[in-house]
């Protein structure tokens, strides 16, 4: 099966210049029966490239419309039958219409108006048809759809536009090689030679729905839909399900026992409502591809407030003002000292109030600190023991979460290196972008590692780490 | 048929809010202080919350939950039911600012009740039955059970471990047990949270200002400090003039900008009937597609296309047109003000913080809607300093000093109203108002200055207004003011009832 899907892939990419996505996408589709939107300007070979994936079914009926908005029932689930009217039957002649299509292509389809538009939604969502008082089975597989504008607000398309599972926005052609090859190609018509029987499609099916789901795979969707949540784009349940289906469905085809994190870049296409969501889901999705489900810049930016937060309750008020002598700045506490510190280095400091003699006002960092221990000052304070069991716990845990994504990142590259590069369903674009990044990625993973390397000398270390329940418990009880 | 559109559920003005909210530094940093619950648990708990407090948090597996977060349901369940809960989330509404302030308020004190249960001393608990005791101390168990679940890191619980805590909660909050720990809990919020909203509250105005100061600076703890040594004493009486509507209809006259009609014009709408826009099922006869006539020929088809007709059903072509859309024009928007504040030695005393609380109170109402002010200030002959407040630049160190140094020097209406007429004449103050406020005491004797005045009030239909503090004359503003308003009672000033007597003077 994945010979024959390399195969069809490559025939499918050969005569399609820059389409990797939408045919990678638009083959996954008909094996999981979702459908896939096309969205793009006009002349963008989306219809096209819809019907030559269509026709790679072999055995299949085809339908394909373009529907304007007059288009009448008739046109699309087939004319009333006279017959059955005459014999007080309201039912329509559907061979040969949608109804009865196993790949269907739907242009303009949000251009459907709403003489037809109940039909079609049920048709796509539950596969069903309503033929007078009978019920039919609709074989649907997968329905394309092109258009070029998303539907506008307030219309009941948006219920059309959220049966679409795969989104995919079409842009004209890039590179200029792949342009003048365009336009040169002499042959008009092309069809897959690949066919792939509808029993095959099937057989893929039945494999995926035993498949497990790795737990990283897992807990990268339980993050995003944190995140997506937080953010505000809503994905529906019935979308999360989907997509878990389309994941086991493209580990099946691809003939692998289990779905890995290397298919989570395909999410990207089934998760955004508006193009200008797109950049931002995608971001997301290759960094948790990458971690293994932790998001680094959250970890990152949490790490450094506990660092902040220590630092805070390590400070300390002198008992009198120190004051640089060489900017005339006001250092009140540890904090403000060292940070001035940090950026003049050889600026001198006096202490308020103390006698002004010659040493007082002018004393440098190292004489400074010798003033103090002579005054008897703390040079900074030590966290007591309840603070340093928390702040204790607080960065085991976060050093916990480094070392997973440590783990996935350092001993499985190689994994995950060779996962996508034999992922059929993944573009050669995110396949670069997940290990161009890693280096980025591990950055701030030395970076965590640092501040935490760091915040471990700081804290002084308690010797209980994990909760000292039975302790605990026996106090109250 | 299943026609509901998952596409978006939460009302999209909440899109990215909780994300922000969380992202803001000084939630992070309450989070980031330690306690006895886990980091983990702490962040959880401030999502529930910030979802809670932007667009509510509705618990609908209760027992998933409990499961998940133990003692954290009680707590959240009674916070909602409380008044003060109500209060606090309108003061959320208020903006990103005052929902970042009440999270950083209200988190500390949601652990702290957690907490309380663990540390709860055993003497108090002495004077319980000995039932209510024993339900406490197994609910205290379950509190730190799951604190101990969340800590734990290098085996993450699985629904198993959960599974043992959810039914022992199950258990304990059955109905006729359930009531001596709420109890508990409600008595820790009813003491914890009077008084919290009003304290919040103070603290969201005296942000709010130093934002419209200082757009930019945030949650600059030095900034608060600021705050209460130069602008606390002042605006707790510029918020009373806030609350008047006497000052609110003066500003509202101020400036001019013509009426807008802004979204209304003429577009397609399907009130027009003069295109054909698709085609629908109707029993629109006249719009009937003509296949459908064909029907008619026929005398099975006749009945048929009877029925679809009484039905509604008939195909039939919808129009659409050109008509008015986009509703009512929009409200008018108000124009800028130069504002010219007297500091002559005269106004020393009440009159001076009147008028620093009136131009405190007149700055923030206009900057809050986004239009810009100018202060003047005027003294002696040819003195005084321009302060522009406006959406680019914000002097807000010269405002300060406005605030926290004491007038003195005398009065002279001519250099004002010459500053006040040279600004005017500026393109970007060309639609301004001018606004004085003083105590009166002077009047304007050069002539050609008035001639100048004259003429700019021709020209750019400009006008003037009076606020006079401290003095019951309208003294010799009158010439050049269109309005003159007294602000009276200015001596005995109590926070308590507003004083803000303000009384047209007409002439």
């Amino acid at each position: 099966m994945l010979d024959k899907l390399v195969a069809l892939s490559e025939e499918l990419n050969q005569n399609f210049k820059e389409r990797e996505e939408e045919i990678a996408g638009s083959l996954l589709a008909l094996f999981s029966g979702e459908h896939v939107l096309f969205l793009g300007p006009p002349g963008t070979a989306k219809s096209l490239l819809a019907r030559n994936i269509c026709s790679c079914i072999e055995g299949g009926q085809f339908y394909q419309y373009l529907l304007t908005r007059f288009t009448t029932p008739e046109e699309v689930f087939g004319p009333l039958s006279l017959a059955a009217l005459q014999k007080d039957a309201f039912n329509r002649k559907i061979a040969g219409y949608l109804p009865t299509a196993n790949v269907a292509f739907l242009d303009e389809i949000f251009k459907a108006n709403s003489s037809i538009l109940n039909s079609l939604l049920t048709v796509l969502n539950e596969r069903k048809f309503h033929n007078g008082s009978e019920v039919v089975d609709v074989p649907l597989l997968a329905a394309f759809g092109a258009s070029n504008e998303l539907p506008e607000e307030n219309e009941s398309l948006e219920a059309l536009y959220d049966r679409y599972l795969f989104r995919y926005f079409i842009r004209y052609i890039q590179d200029e090689t792949n342009f003048q090859e365009l336009i040169l190609e002499k042959r008009e018509d092309f069809s897959p030679k690949t066919k792939i029987a509808l029993k095959e499609l099937e057989i893929v099916r039945k494999e995926a729905r035993d498949l497990e789901i790795e737990e990283d795979v897992l807990s990268i969707i339980l993050t995003l839909r944190k995140e997506f949540k937080a953010k505000g784009y809503s994905i529906s349940d019935r979308r999360w399900k989907k997509i878990l289906n389309v994941f086991k469905v493209a580990a099946a085809g691809l003939g692998r026992k289990s779905v890995d994190r290397s298919l989570i870049p395909v999410l990207q296409h089934m998760t955004w409502d508006k193009p200008d969501q797109k950049e931002a889901i995608r971001n997301i999705v290759i960094d948790l591809t990458i971690s293994g489900g932790i998001n680094l810049d959250k970890l990152k930016k949490d790490v450094e407030d506990l660092r902040d937060t220590v630092e805070k309750f390590r400070d300390y008020t002198f008992p009198k003002v120190v004051i640089c002598g060489s900017c005339k700045a006001k250092l009140e506490t540890w904090n403000k000292l060292t940070e001035h510190k940090k950026k003049n280095q050889d600026h001198n400091y006096s202490i308020e109030g103390e006698d002004s003699d010659y040493y007082n006002s002018n004393m440098d960092y190292d004489n400074l600190l010798s003033k103090f221990k002579k005054l008897g000052w703390q040079i900074q304070i030590s966290l007591d023991e309840w603070h340093a069991k928390k702040f204790n716990e607080d960065m085991l845990s976060f050093d916990g979460d480094m070392n997973d994504a440590k783990g996935k990142m350092e001993k499985e590259r190689d994994r995950l290196k060779d996962l996508l590069a034999k992922n059929l369903w993944i573009c050669e674009k995110d396949r670069r972008d997940v290990m161009d990044r890693y280096d980025n990625k591990i950055k701030t993973l030395h970076e965590i590692e640092g501040i935490l390397g760091k915040l471990k000398d700081t804290i002084p270390k308690t010797e209980n780490i994990p909760l000292p329940k039975k302790e605990r418990r026996g106090g109250f009880i | 048929m299943p026609q509901e559109s998952d596409v978006e559920n939460e009302p999209p003005s909440d899109r990215g809010k909780i994300r922000r909210l969380l992202d803001e530094d000084i939630v992070r940093k309450t989070i980031a202080s330690p306690r006895d619950i886990p980091r983990r648990m702490r962040e959880e708990i401030t999502e529930i919350l910030a979802e809670e407090l932007i667009s509510g948090y509705d618990v609908r597996d209760i027992w998933k939950f409990t499961g998940r977060y133990g003692a954290f349901y009680p707590v959240l369940a009674t916070l909602k039911q409380s008044d003060e809960w109500k209060k606090l989330k309108e003061l959320a509404e208020r903006g990103h600012l005052a929902s970042s302030i009440v999270m950083k308020s209200l988190l500390p004190l949601v652990l702290d009740l957690i907490e309380k249960f663990l540390k709860q001393p055993s003497a108090a608990e002495k004077e319980l039955g000995e039932k209510s005791k024993m339900i406490l101390d197994e609910f205290k168990r379950i509190i730190e059970e799951t604190i101990e679940l969340w800590g734990r890191r290098a085996v993450r619980p699985g629904p198993k471990d959960w599974a043992a805590i959810n039914q022992r909660l199950e258990k304990l909050l059955a109905e006729d047990t359930k009531m001596s720990i709420m109890e508990r809990i409600r008595a820790g919020i009813q003491g914890a949270l009077p008084g919290l909203a009003s304290k919040i509250k103070e603290e969201i105005e005296a942000m709010e200002t130093l934002a419209l100061l200082f757009p930019g600076r945030l949650w600059d703890f030095a900034m608060m400090d600021l705050y209460k040594t130069l602008l606390a004493n002042i605006e707790s009486y510029a918020k009373l003039l806030e609350t008047s509507s006497d000052l609110k209809r003066i500003l509202d006259m101020l400036g001019r900008i013509e009426l807008e009609y802004g979204a209304r014009r003429i577009q397609v709408t399907n009130y027009g009937a003069s295109e054909v826009y698709s085609v629908r099922t109707s029993k629109d006869i006249q719009y009937i597609l003509p296949m459908e006539l064909l029907k008619l020929g026929d005398d099975t088809l006749k009945y048929l296309f009877l029925a679809q007709f009484v039905e509604g059903k008939l195909l039939t072509y919808q129009l659409r047109g050109r008509n008015w859309a986009g509703g009512p024009p929009k409200k008018k928007r108000r124009g800028p003000v130069v504002a010219l504040v007297d500091t002559s030695g005269s106004m020393h005393g009440a009159p001076e913080l009147t008028a620093k609380a009136v131009v405190l109170s007149i700055t923030k109402k206009m900057l809050k809607e986004k239009r810009d002010v100018k202060v003047i200030l005027f003294s002696s002959t040819d003195q005084a300093k321009e302060i522009e407040m406006t959406q680019r630049s914000r002097m807000a160190a010269e405002f300060l000093d406005f605030m926290r140094y004491s007038f003195g020097g005398g009065t002279d209406f001519n250099t004002a109203l010459k500053f006040g007429v040279s600004a005017l004449r500026e393109k970007k103050w060309a639609s301004a108002d001018l606004l004085f406020i003083t105590d009166g005491l002077s009047k304007i004797s050069d002539q050609s200055m008035l001639k100048d005045w004259g003429s700019l009030k021709r020209s750019n239909d400009a006008r003037a207004y009076s606020i006079i503090v401290g003095n019951d004359d309208p003294g010799g503003l009158t010439a050049i003011s269109d309005e003159t308003y007294l602000l009276r009672g200015i001596n005995d000033w109590e926070l308590e009832h507003s004083p803000a007597r303000i009384i047209k003077v007409i002439k």
